[in-house]
């Protein structure tokens, strides 16, 4: 009985050493995409997680190759569990309040339906007829503007996090999340490709 | 003149019904399905009249005016006046005599909205255009033979023209002459003149830059577009002979080649001069929609631009930039260029172009470099130094021996070169850049400058000559160096420094002694260090005398977060100024805002030696016992020791 629970202890533990990965933490990431984009659209923030102290650290490495201890297999699930994304870095700051001051212009745009949510979390002037003459260059410099934080924000958050290869999946969720926290009125591309009105 | 198959579907008294089913107008127009009705139809002789003429037609819609066929031997005329259509007055009048017809038409006031919506009849897809409004005035006059049609004068007028969609109009008038004559082989000639007097234009010409289409907002008054060109109607191409387009002073373009409309590549052959006469009016007009998402978006500029492009067998061949006197300044403040002359050629397929580049001043933040006098060569796609150059900056100089740059205007743009720097002192360049001054020289050699896909990679090392010693920077990438968040990696190594002028600079409390380490693997994101792993202490058999005075280590315990908390200590620690020690040094390992600390060896009780002692009396150990320290408070803490004269103990 001993002998069996210790082999399946150590069985369970040479397999869950073997094969620990760290996968998109998708609900993390979505609590960090909405903190942002709350931020940015200058909504109050309901009851979400405050910003990590930086003591606390935000990504986990959990060393396989330094033998396994037989208690082992319990940590990697429990990490997992609690994996989060961490948002705070110099670079993604500069980018919200940069992007959060760009929001009041970009604002009546959206409500018009100029200016559209893309399926990539990026914004395009969908409709420039909607625009004055004399405004419709302004608008499309505001939204590569934009488009160049959004693409500096995606890709920061992944170096932030240590996995550059995260950037599509938090862009994903972003795309998502920017729609999701939009007023009614505001106009999205959904997968199709074809415009919304939300 | 063309044919027509008409049935004569109702007469009675004086009315008349006619059912047209097709009409043919030369070169190519053909209208169909008309109905006429005639009401008062007089004959006489050879002559018929029609008081109340009406002809509908599907695309026309409704005609109506007072029709007069009068024929005379060799001549006849037709004659259609008094007309009403689309909100319009005038008249259409067809004349016929020995083989010759011409046919003039006169419509004053047609009004554009109306017209709007007959076209609607016409085509089955929305345009994608909305709100057309405005009048225009037409005379026009065909003029031919037989069947064929040799002439065409015309002379159109608008007024309060407006429309919206990608493109749009606003309260736009324009005058537009135009003189064509037919050619053997059933080709064309013509000239056109069109002058803008009044009004707002927004043009998408159509083509996408860096995943945009630009668009060109323009106050119009003063635009005159003038062409002369053949239509070869059986190649579908049109030889513009010259195209010249006028802005009042701001532009002046000049063209000429061969152009084949609606097709992928539509320009098989242009040659191209465009001068942009003042920057200042004419960049915001003409040059900033192009630039958008580049680092030229958002300038201030001045002086005189020409541009030269030439397209050969539909692929752009030559691009070239003539500059006078132009000065530039980035809204931000990021650059800013003085007196750039000369001409800096993009691409040369096919030769070999040479030219000179000089400026006056070139900064970039707040370091100046220049005048700078440079030859430039362009052959294919690539453009290089035709010989080393130098560019004074501060009191040295940068030294480029060679530089290549590849593919302008494309995501695979690359630039490659080899540089020197020539010293240059460190007390103006720290003050150039706002930090706090010191005094030293800086100079290196940095072969491999590599730019590529938004990431600069600087070959060779830096180096600074700085507190008698030596700090190298290798290894040093920036990633998206021009992108809102650029990153900086480097690795650091620091030799023989010397802690008394060191700490003399920055009021830290004086400290004599070496010291040396380095800092690997430093990412700067924005300028904020992100992630490092620093180690600095005293060199082994360093020659220096080693004291460390009691500031020194106050300001060290308050970095640390307080060391030892002996109140005995405490109080000796008043009593003498300077203490001798053997060793000292710190250890940092920064990552996602904490810093791991550690010193020059470990205490018994689970702390790190900052400082240990030395022999001769009084001594001392400065021992920390903070292991994790918050990045942004060690700089805090940095901040205050450095500021103030006297020490804080806590």
């Amino acid at each position: 009985m001993k002998r069996t629970a210790i082999s399946a202890i150590i069985a369970l533990s040479s397999a869950a050493c073997v094969t620990v990965n760290i996968y998109f933490p998708a609900a993390a990431a979505e609590q960090a995409a909405d903190q942002i984009i709350q931020d940015i659209y200058g909504r109050p923030k309901k009851g979400d997680a405050p910003e990590k102290p930086p003591n606390e650290s935000g990504g986990v490495d959990v060393d396989t190759s330094l033998g396994c201890r037989v208690l082992s297999f319990i940590v990697p699930m429990a990490f997992a569990a609690q994996l989060d994304i961490d948002i705070s870095s110099p670079g993604i700051d500069k980018l919200r309040a940069s992007m959060r001051k760009r929001h009041q212009a970009l604002s009546p745009f959206y409500a018009s339906g100029a200016v559209g949510m893309t399926a990539t979390g990026l914004l395009d002037a969908r409709d420039l007829a909607l625009v004055p003459i004399a405004r419709r260059n302004a608008l499309k410099q505001l939204v590569a503007e934009e488009n160049r934080d959004r693409n500096a924000l995606y890709q920061g958050i992944a170096r932030e996090n240590g996995h550059l290869e995260w950037e599509s999946e938090i862009r994903a969720t972003f795309a998502k999340r920017w729609v999701t926290n939009a007023p009614r009125g505001w106009w999205y591309q959904d997968d199709g490709g074809g415009w919304k009105k939300k | 003149m063309g044919q027509w198959l008409a049935a004569l579907t109702h007469v009675a008294g004086s009315e008349l019904d006619l059912s047209i089913g097709r009409v043919e107008i030369p070169p190519r127009l053909a209208l169909s399905d008309f109905h006429v009705h005639c009401s008062g139809w007089v004959l006489n002789g050879d002559d018929a009249a029609c008081r109340q003429f009406e002809i509908r037609q599907p695309w026309l819609g409704l005609l109506r005016g007072r029709l007069r066929v009068g024929s005379s031997g060799e001549h006849t005329e037709i004659a259609f006046t008094d007309i009403a259509w689309a909100g319009a007055r005038g008249r259409i009048v067809w004349r016929w005599s020995r083989g010759h017809w011409t046919l003039r038409c006169t419509l004053s006031g047609i009004d554009l909205s109306q017209l709007a919506r007959l076209h609607g009849r016409w085509i089955t897809e929305p345009s994608g255009y909305t709100d057309i409004q405005g009048s225009a005035d037409v005379r026009f006059e065909l003029g031919g033979a037989g069947k064929e049609a040799a002439r065409f004068q015309a002379v159109i007028g608008v007024r309060t023209v407006g429309f919206n969609g990608p493109d749009a109009a606003q309260d736009l008038a324009a005058k537009m002459e135009l003189r064509a004559a037919a050619r053997p082989r059933k080709h064309w000639v013509a000239s056109s003149r069109l002058e803008f007097t009044r009004g707002q234009l927004y043009l998408e010409p159509g083509f996408t830059l860096d995943g945009a289409r630009p668009g060109f907002a323009l106050e119009t008054p003063g635009l005159v577009l003038r062409i002369n060109a053949e239509w070869d109607p059986s190649a579908g191409k049109l030889d513009v002979f010259d195209l010249v387009l006028d802005h009042k002073k701001t532009l002046r373009l000049r063209a000429s080649g061969s152009f084949r409309p609606f097709t992928s590549k539509p320009w098989d052959a242009l040659r191209l001069n465009a001068s942009l006469l003042d920057l200042r009016k004419a960049y915001p007009m003409y040059l900033q929609p192009l630039l958008i998402g580049t680092v030229l978006r958002d300038i201030k500029p001045a002086g005189r631009l020409g541009i030269d492009a030439r397209i050969t067998a539909g692929v752009l061949a030559q691009l070239r930039l003539v500059f006078s006197e132009v000065s530039a300044r980035e809204a931000q403040g990021g650059f800013e260029i003085r007196s750039l002359s000369g001409q800096l050629p993009l691409l040369a397929h096919g030769q070999r172009l040479r030219s000179r580049l000089r400026f006056a001043q070139l900064k970039l933040q707040r370091l100046a470099f220049g005048p700078v006098d440079l030859d430039i060569e362009s052959q294919e796609g690539e453009l290089r130094l035709a010989r080393p150059g130098g560019i004074p900056v501060l009191d040295g100089k940068l030294w480029i021996e060679s530089l290549r740059a590849y593919d302008f205007g494309d995501d695979e743009f690359s630039l490659q070169a080899d540089t020197k720097v020539e010293p240059f002192s460190l007390a103006r360049f720290t003050r150039a850049l706002g930090w706090h001054p010191f005094s030293g020289r800086f100079s290196g050699v940095a072969p491999g400058i590599d730019y590529r896909h938004d990431t600069l990679r600087v070959g060779g090392a830096l180096r600074a000559q700085v507190f008698d010693g030596v700090v190298v920077v290798q290894n040093l990438y920036i990633n998206d160096p021009f992108g809102p968040v650029p990153v900086l990696t480097a690795d650091i190594s620091v030799r023989d420094l010397d802690l008394e002028a060191l700490t003399g600079t920055f009021s830290f409390g004086k400290i004599e002694g070496g010291l040396g380490g380095r800092v690997r693997g430093l990412r700067l994101e924005d300028g904020q260090p992100l992630a490092f792993d620093a180690e600095f202490s005293t060199p082994a058999k360093d020659p220096k005398p080693h004291r460390i005075s009691q500031r020194a280590v106050d300001s060290l315990t308050s970095l640390g977060g307080g060391g030892s908390a002996n109140t005995f200590s405490r109080a000796l620690l008043g009593l003498f100024d300077t203490f001798s020690y053997a060793r000292l040094g710190i250890t940092c390992r920064l990552r996602n805002g904490v810093c791991a600390m550690g010193g020059v060896g470990p205490v018994e009780d689970g702390g790190y030696y900052i400082v240990k002692r030395g022999k001769v009396p009084p001594v001392i150990d400065v021992k920390g016992y903070n292991r994790s320290v918050a990045w942004r408070t060690l700089i805090d803490r940095l901040k205050r020791v450095t500021a103030s004269k006297g020490a804080v103990v806590k």
